[in-house]
């Protein structure tokens, strides 16, 4: 039970290492094959898309090797002539919804975008209400 | 009721928090349960002129183990592996995932090999169609080649005994 903690500690730690390290340009990934439109869609997508290893990171900022590897995938799908769509549903058959940032709108996650306005609005009719309250009181 | 709401509104947080605090964010849900193991054509790490294919590995119920020799995670679950493989009840088979072949050679001579078969997945396009993220990682799959449960990360004793052992012993039976 112990060692199992310092073994996720060790591997936070050296993820965190990887993650914050110097990223290694790409030799492969060569940006001046893509057209003008292409480019601009090749880096609005990995700002879009997770890196599953450091989780807060997009494709964009991580230095994982993963992250690497699916940068070099979405570049070759981003050239073949893949929609965003196409390329989304790519990663997330293989990696899930998680892959998002932006969590797609389904049955699931409809709680998770709306919650935050519902609790918004339980609160700001909370607090008028108990203001009411002090307002009668007061007078 | 009135004095008590702050305490109770501290006790809901506190339940919801629980609860979030026992979710594990790295174990990220596989799409994949449920579905045909993703086909692939690859060598054999021990032959490298024989190809291996998804269908090879189907017929009986085993564990398909994701590794490689620059793993450190690895070796923490490979003794559950060897005594897996000496009790002899499922097949092991691997894929080891970008790894250098002389590398994982010597890991093998000095750990000991319980795979039945490895895929040597030189450049990870194999581990990126079965969503590998996090080495090593252990699938259960069915005689059909269904994955039917996914771990990341090392084996564990209760993960063994409690979820994947049952799994594999049920499928036997159908």
């Amino acid at each position: 039970m112990i060692h199992q903690r310092y073994l996720a500690c060790g591997s936070i730690l050296f993820c965190m290492l990887v993650c914050f390290g110097i990223a290694a340009s790409s030799t492969v990934i060569d940006e001046s094959r893509l057209s003008a439109p292409q480019l601009k869609q090749y880096q609005s997508l990995l700002k879009e898309l997770r890196c599953l290893v450091c989780q807060n990171q997009s494709l964009a900022e991580s230095s994982a090797e993963l992250a690497g590897d699916l940068r070099i995938i979405v570049f070759e799908m981003v050239l073949a002539g893949s929609s965003n769509e196409e390329i989304y549903h790519f990663l997330a058959n293989r990696y899930s919804d998680f892959v998002l940032y932006n969590p797609p709108l389904k049955a699931k996650t409809i709680p998770l975008w709306i919650l935050p306005f519902v609790l918004l609005l339980a609160l700001s009719l909370g607090v008028f209400f108990y203001l009411q309250k002090q307002n009668k009181k007061n007078r | 009721m009135r004095p008590f709401l702050p305490l109770l509104v501290f006790a809901g947080l506190a339940v919801l928090l629980a609860l979030g605090l026992s979710l594990d964010p790295s174990q990220v849900d596989s799409p994949l349960i449920g579905q045909k193991m993703p086909a692939f054509n690859a060598p054999a790490l021990l032959d490298e002129q024989r190809q291996i294919q998804t269908k090879d590995w189907t017929g009986r119920s085993s564990l398909i183990n994701v590794w490689a020799s620059w793993c450190v995670a690895c070796l923490d679950e490979h003794p559950l592996l060897m005594a897996l493989y000496k009790s002899n009840a499922f097949p092991i088979y691997g894929i080891n995932y970008k790894d250098k072949k002389d590398d994982a050679f010597r890991w093998l001579n000095t750990e000991g090999n319980p795979y039945r078969d490895i895929v040597y997945d030189i450049d990870g396009n194999v581990g990126i169609d079965w969503g590998v993220y996090g080495v090593p990682e252990s699938y259960v799959v069915d005689a059909e080649g269904i994955i039917r449960y996914k771990h990341v990360g090392p084996l564990t004793d209760p993960v063994l005994t409690n979820k994947i052992l049952p799994l594999l012993e049920a499928q036997e039976q159908q």
